[in-house]
């Protein structure tokens, strides 16, 4: 060996032993560089899909489709036909591979201690990613000054909300539940196709059908309604141009309750998310009313808006910045004062409030409410805290490789022949 | 050097192909429920479809039941009500509210008489018109064929050349502060087919609370 040639560095990514049994096979399969790099050229496509795509469909689409989806839908595919497998399967394999490859066959030796770590805080992203996709709420509040709200509205999804009213004589309802599902229930129930919706304690079953992803009521002689569009009685549904945006989009769909057991008919309407007057069942005595609306949720505490203020640009009515002062009323009257700007969001409960919109129909100084999007995370600080631990793992590695590079040219210094 | 394999392709693929297969069943069970919110009222019920969806104040205020082969259709500015029927929809009846001080029921009669042609009335006649029911009061009712020009104008919607053998029944009545006027037009023999349907439309005319003191 030539004394000047330093020492071949450690291939710390190399297996640990050679696969023996077929469950060290199996684990080589799933956690090698392989899969890995297909992965990574996937994610590269489709991040670079749904990112260039968002331009034509909009943003509410396209992470959908490519970015919370396990594959993506017909309507994604590239060119019509060309589908591609969703962000939430690209993230799952890359888990698997990450465990497999980064953290269980890895050599485990204090070489490698940096690498693991920084493994071990990708799968902590991973996991973030995945809490946050399944279980984040988020909608918005929106407060007149001087009022309080504590209920907050969903901002892309529909529902259907049931709910039992008093009887005509005054009784009260047999459950003061509100049941609501959520379109994605019944998005693919088009044209003719229907679903039935039941609970137990309802006198009737719901199906629904003739869903428009856009959609207006009009009177059922307006010439764009045809033989099939959704109708009931005078009105029908006729469908709009879905727009990109989709918060503008107000969806439409024909409900029909029928008796158990294939009882008959007890009523029928069309919904409209942009009808906020309800649907009236009756059954006998008992009486249910039916709406499309946002799906909505009541938070721990009322926002009480005790005033808005917003700086704008000289001479324009676009705004620079724009804050508001609140008071936080929790239950049993405790109030709690707070300022929420763009930057400054509001932490309570487990939820955080921030500014996001206003009034911008009213001219500057006058405007009448302010909007708090509301969001509910528990993972909200992961990604933050795995990005700790990844900065930690790759510090150590950086020193490992450092104080190994350092001794090996010490090394090769103190070995080199002394020229005069 | 990295190894495709078309294998490994598939192992990432085929997990995901048969999850997205899944659709939900044609009975589905709900489960999601919420309480009341604090303070959340119940839901104004009892709404009739013409309530829910009214384009204008007068829907609001009157529920109706729509005559078999008719269709309803956009209102307009002065078609509060609006419908058509027919084969092409060349029959027309409209039910109209104008509000405060205008031309009474003599002068609408009067002006509808032009439309088809004929000299005005003078006001003794009033008193000899048929009469028909609506909202539980007795309304001077016209009938009268010739050739109708109902002239042109954005709340025209059967403007443009006269046409002739056509027939119009209109009623009109006054309500404290308001003019009532329905009309029907269309030619002759569809017109004669759709008497008993206006009759029938004209007697469904219900009063909705806003209303009530009108009776």
């Amino acid at each position: 060996m030539n004394p000047t040639q330093p020492p071949p560095i450690p291939d710390d990514s190399r297996p640990a032993r050679r696969p023996r049994s077929a469950f060290d096979r199996v684990l080589a399969v799933i956690g090698s560089f392989n899969i890995a790099i297909v992965t990574f050229i996937f994610m590269i496509i489709v991040i670079f899909a749904g990112t260039w795509l968002q331009k034509k469909y909009g943003l509410y689409d396209c992470q959908a489709w490519y970015f919370e989806s396990w594959i993506t839908p017909r309507a994604g595919w590239l060119w019509g036909w060309l589908p591609l497998p969703g962000m939430a399967t690209l993230l799952a394999v890359l888990f698997v591979n990450n465990l497999a490859g980064g953290v269980i066959r890895i050599r485990k030796s204090p070489r490698t201690i940096g690498v693991i770590i920084a493994h071990l805080s990708m799968l902590g992203f991973i996991i973030a990613g995945a809490v946050s996709l399944w279980s984040k709420t988020e909608g918005f509040l929106l407060v007149n000054e001087g009022d309080k709200n504590s209920i907050v509205e969903g901002v892309q999804d529909w529902v259907i909300e049931v709910r039992e009213l008093s009887t005509a004589a005054g009784e009260k309802p047999q459950s003061d539940q509100v049941f609501f599902f959520p379109d994605k229930l019944f998005r693919d129930c088009t044209g003719s196709k229907t679903r039935a919706f039941f609970k137990d304690g309802w006198p009737f079953e719901l199906k629904v059908g003739g869903y428009i992803r856009n959609a207006t009521v009009v009177p059922a002689g307006d010439p764009a309604i045809t033989s099939d569009s959704p109708r009931q009685g005078d009105y029908a549904l006729k469908a709009l141009a879905v727009e990109s945006t989709n918060e503008r989009n107000m969806a439409g769909v024909r409900v029909e309750a029928v008796g158990p057991n294939g009882g008959g008919t007890l009523g029928a309407g069309l919904l409209s998310a942009g009808v906020r007057r309800p649907l009236l069942i009756e059954c006998g005595d008992r009486r249910f009313s039916l709406a499309l609306t946002r799906e909505r949720w009541e938070v721990p505490f009322a926002i009480h808006l005790d005033d808005f203020r917003a700086k704008y640009y000289p001479g324009t009515k676009k705004a620079e910045s724009y804050e508001s002062d609140i008071r936080v009323i929790h239950e049993g009257g405790r109030e709690s004062k707070h300022h929420i700007s763009m930057n400054n969001p509001l932490r309570d409960s487990g939820y955080v409030a921030f500014q996001t919109n206003y009034d911008q129909e009213s001219p500057p100084g006058q405007e009448k409410y302010s909007v708090f999007t509301v969001v509910k995370n528990r993972s909200d600080q992961w990604p933050l805290y795995s990005l700790i631990v990844c900065t930690i793992g790759l510090v150590i590695h950086f020193l490992v490789k450092l104080s190994g590079f350092l001794r090996r040219s010490a090394a090769a210094v103190a070995n080199a022949p002394h020229t005069p | 050097m990295i190894r495709f394999s078309p294998r490994h392709l598939w192992r990432l693929l085929l997990p995901a192909v048969a999850l997205t297969g899944c659709r939900p069943p044609d009975r589905v069970e709900v489960t999601q429920s919420r309480p009341a919110f604090r303070d959340e009222p119940e839901p104004a019920a009892g709404l009739s479809d013409q309530q829910r969806f009214a384009e204008n104040e007068v829907q609001q205020m009157l529920s109706w039941t729509t005559p078999e082969g008719w269709r309803l259709v956009a209102a307009t500015e002065f078609r509060h009500v609006n419908f058509i029927f027919g084969p092409a929809g060349e029959g027309e009846c409209y039910l109209s509210l104008i509000s405060g001080q205008g031309a009474g029921v003599l002068e609408n009669f009067n002006r509808w008489r032009k439309q088809m042609g004929q000299p005005p009335m003078p006001e003794e006649e009033l008193v000899r018109l048929p009469t028909k029911t609506v909202l539980g009061r007795q309304v001077l009712t016209m009938d009268i064929t010739g050739t109708y020009d109902a002239g042109s104008g954005p709340m025209m919607r059967s403007g443009g050349a006269p046409k002739p053998d056509w027939r119009m029944v209109g009623s009109i009545f006054e309500a404290p502060g308001a003019l009532f006027t329905i009309k029907m037009t269309g030619p002759k023999d569809l017109v004669e087919q759709n008497l008993k349907a206006y009759d029938a439309f004209l007697g469904s005319i219900a009063p909705g609370a806003m209303i009530k003191g009108l009776r």
